[in-house]
Formats: C-alpha cells, structure tokens, sequence
C-alpha cells in the first residue's frame, strides 16, 4: 500500500526588476565620485541619506536642488557581532554597526572592515569604504547603505559613550 | 444610516513603467491633492487607509512603505487592505458610518511593472490544484470568455466593440494609456494572442495611485460644491476554485445590484472589467441598459493599475457627479481571477 500524501512542495519562484528611482541615481552617481550626499528637505531642514526623493514628514518632495554634501565620518553608536552559525554568514565572525554621521542624526549600518570582535565598542570612530564603482551596478538602492561597501577606523580617538550626540528629532525618521 | 460622500478625488500618471520614482513619489502628489480640492489639513482626516499588494512590490511590507507618501507623523490612525483600494473605501466607508471618524483618506496603488505580473497572479490561485499548473491571469480569462462565447449569443466582434469603444472613449482621459479609433473590426484584423483574446481583449500593465476623500454628513459640502454621496456599497465573494463557478455569469456582481437598485436610472458606470468579455458579463449582471454610458474614461482597458483600478472607478464616476452634473452614477470593482470578489458602489449627486 502507497504512503498517504500529506504534505506537497509548493514552489514558487517570482522574479522582480525594480528601477532605480531619481534620487538613488543620483546618489550612487556621487558615491562613485567619492562622495555622500543626501537630500535636505526645504520645509524642515531634515536630511535624509541616502535620499529618498521626498521628506515623509512634510510630504514634500526634494531634487537635486536640495542635494547637500555630506562627511563621509562618524562614530558607532551600536553594534552587533555576526557568527558564522548566523545565517548567510561567512568564515568569521564579523562586527556590523550603526554609524552615526558627523553633523547630522542619520546612522547608516554597515559591516566594519577592521575592527574585530573582541574590540567592538560604542565611541569608534569611523570612515565610509566607497565600494568599487564596478560593484554599483544593480545595487539594492533602497536598502540603506548601497554604494558604502563598509567602514573602517578612522584613527581619531574614541568619543566617550556619555558625549555621544543625541538624535535631535527623538528618531522620528 | 450617515450620509457619507466622496468629495476628492485624484489619480496619477497612468504608466507603463514608473521610473522616477518608487511608490511614495506616486502616492504623495496625489494625496496632498486631494487634501487642496477639499480644503482639509492633513490634521483634520480622522481616518486612514489603503490598499495595495505586495507581491506588486515584491517586497515585503511595500505598504509600510507607501506611508511614507501620506505623511504619518504626528501618528495617524490607519489600516490596509491587501486588495484593491476599493475595499479600502468600503472600511472607510464603514468607520464613518459606525461613527469612529467623520473624515477618511483612502488610496490604493500598485507597480505591476516590478515583476512578471502574470507569473504573480498565478499565485492568487489555490496552492493545491491550480497554482501548481502555472495557469495565468490572462488564460483563466481565455476559459472564461471561450465559456461565455460557445454558451451565448455573444461573438468575438461584441468583445471588440467594447475594446473600439473604449478606446475611443479614452481619448479624452488624458490619464489613459491605451486610446485610439480603431474599429471593431480593424482590431479583429488582429491574431489571437491567447485564443480566444486578441491584445486588444486584454488590459494593459499600468503603474499608478489614486486617492479619495471621505467626508460624512453636512462637512460634505464644504468641502466639494457637489459631493458625491454613497448611497449603496456591497461586496460579495464567489468560491475560489474555478471549477465550481459558471463563468459566464457574476452572481456576487448581480446580488450587489439588485441590493443598489442597480438596474434603474445609473446614468453612467464605470466597471473593473479588465478584459472585455467581463464588460458583457457585467453589463448583464447589472441589469445595465444601453441608456447608460459605461466606462467613460476609457476603463481598465485603457490603464490598469491594479489595487488602484477599483478606487479610480469610484473616483471617475464621482467626477461625473462633480464634473458632468451627472445624477445617479456606479461604480465596481474586482479582485480576483475570472470576476472572482465584486464590490458595487451607488453614488448620487444633490
């Protein structure tokens, strides 16, 4: 007699292709010149980066002529450790972080090229690794960080954890 | 029962493909539209909700990205459905009338260009029995208009004069995509594409938004001359399965009608019938007579932005009322394959 059926594979396999928008053309143009920049929205002076086009805050829209320049440094404001048990892991253990920019209250995650484990604290300083121009292509545009491969130390001296910035905004954004 | 009326509506480019933007760039100059017609601040609208579908996206939780085009702080109250921005009225429609809001925005949209939007239908199916055969949006609609064609006195040339006509209809609707004077019978010139559809059978793939705004009672009118009051709204559901329904027909359509008194005096209806042999089904299940002028704009054939199509059928028969001084006007729209879910919509002008 046949087993009984109780379960059947149901696969499915759906493939997207999704435009860059505006605003991530232009910001994966500046990062392979070099640069971060985003957008500042002209009704609350918020700055969004990687720019999204528009403040969802006042529900205007920003262009080019909002695009600001932004320094490519800041500080880890947190952190966590990646083993290679963890899924989609790779050999090692590697540290990723939120980097909170200088100047404005917007932190980008990444992974940190040079800081171990063992060493990852609050305070690092860091700056932004520009991937490769070739690797652009195609990127995941609207996923944060495209376009910043990942970040390294700086070389400045820590900022100790209680003078860490505050986010103005509360993190609304 | 409140009286409650559309007094805003608004829809975007109709496309192909959206390329500058991603959906909050469609959504947002249709919402603060439809706050500038009817004068409301963003402060002012009790209640949110949208429809959408995020395997449109192909991302997860794409419709908690469409907030950022509404502008949801300070914290709004709002829902979703994951359907078409239609039924996302119907909850609005609802919360007003149990009294939980006097103001609503509702907006529905969609980017069926992200995938291969027939493969992604297919997944609308059952998981057990069809979805498994790969049979498409557009072959279950084949089945059906071969069912209708074979069992009625219906023709193929009765499916392209709805396609001509439409068309031709469209080209005032400068949101159209799909308009021309083309005859019936030019367009039967044409070779089958699915038999027994030819392309012009069939809706074009659309990216778009559109937005509505609610208001209940005597506010209505401050906020549009001639607002449009919803004077019926009804959803019914057929079984999912295909083979237990008669394809030529649409009772959930018909039992909505008969609830509206749709078969008397509706001036103009505007229907979700994405492929044309729907519109004959529709028509029928209406008890619409050739007095009323459907599909005004042109229709889905003309542009389909699907989880948007059914909330800008709302929206073009409410700006017959606005517009055209029309009187008694309907609207419907679907969800589903083969006619699967209908939802009516009476709208009556003062």
């Amino acid at each position: 007699m046949s087993e009984p059926v109780t379960t059947m594979e149901s696969l499915v396999s759906l493939d997207y292709e999704r435009p860059l928008t505006l605003a991530t053309r232009q910001y994966l143009a500046a990062i392979r010149d070099g640069r971060l920049i985003g957008h500042r929205c002209p009704s609350c002076e918020r700055i969004y980066t990687p720019p999204k086009g528009y403040c969802p805050i006042c529900t205007v829209t920003t262009s080019e002529a909002d695009e600001i320049e932004l320094a490519s440094t800041g500080t880890l404001v947190a952190f966590s450790i990646l083993n290679p048990d963890s899924l989609h892991q790779g050999e090692a253990s590697v540290v990723r972080g939120n980097v909170k920019l200088d100047g404005i209250d917007v932190t980008l995650t990444g992974e940190l090229t040079d800081v171990t484990p063992d060493e990852a604290h609050v305070g690092i300083r860091l700056r932004a690794v520009f991937a490769d121009p070739s690797a652009l292509e195609g990127a995941l545009a609207e996923w944060g960080g495209a376009g910043i491969s990942g970040w390294e130390r700086s070389g400045e001296p820590d900022v100790p954890a209680e003078e860490l910035e505050r986010f103005e905004t509360g993190g609304v954004i | 029962m409140r009286d409650v009326a559309v007094v805003a509506f608004a829809q975007s480019p109709l496309v192909r493909r959206q390329t500058d933007f991603a959906e909050p760039g469609m959504i947002m100059p249709v919402v603060n539209d439809v706050y500038e017609q009817s004068g409301l601040q963003r402060s002012e609208i009790d209640f949110v909700v949208s429809g959408s579908a995020d395997y449109l996206a192909g991302q997860s939780f794409a419709f908690i990205q469409g907030l950022d085009g509404i502008g949801a702080w300070p914290p709004i109250s709002e829902s979703h459905v994951e359907m078409d921005g239609a039924w996302a009225l119907y909850e609005a429609w609802m919360m007003l009338q149990i009294g939980h809001a006097d103001t609503a925005l509702v907006y529905g949209f969609g980017t069926s260009s992200s995938g291969n939007l027939r493969e992604v239908l297919t997944t609308q199916l059952d998981p057990y029995y069809l979805a498994p055969t790969g049979i498409d949006c557009v072959a279950t609609a084949a089945l059906q208009a071969r069912a209708l064609l074979d069992r009625t006195d219906h023709t193929e040339l009765d499916m392209a004069e709805v396609a001509a006509r439409s068309r031709r209809s469209a080209m005032d609707n400068p949101h159209a995509q799909v308009k021309g004077e083309a005859t019936a019978t030019e367009l039967l010139d044409e070779p089958y594409w699915v038999d027994p559809l030819r392309r012009h059978d069939c809706p074009p793939i659309t990216d778009g938004a559109a937005a509505v705004v609610l208001v209940a009672g005597d506010r209505a009118k401050d906020a549009c001359e001639r607002p449009g009051w919803i004077r019926g709204i009804e959803h019914r559901v057929e079984p999912h399965y295909l083979g237990t329904r008669d394809l030529t027909v649409s009772p959930s359509t018909e039992a909505c009608g008969e609830t509206l008194g749709s078969n008397d005096g509706i001036e103009v209806a505007e229907l979700s019938a994405t492929f044309t042999h729907q519109e004959l089904i529709l028509r029928a299940a209406l008890g619409l007579g050739d007095d009323t002028d459907v599909n005004p704009s042109g229709g889905p054939l003309a542009a389909n932005p699907l989880m948007a199509t059914g909330l800008i059928r709302v929206g073009e028969a409410f700006d017959r009322i606005r517009n055209d001084g029309k009187r008694r006007v309907l609207a419907h729209a679907t969800s589903g394959h083969c006619l699967q879910q209908n939802l009516v919509c009476v709208l009556e002008g003062d």
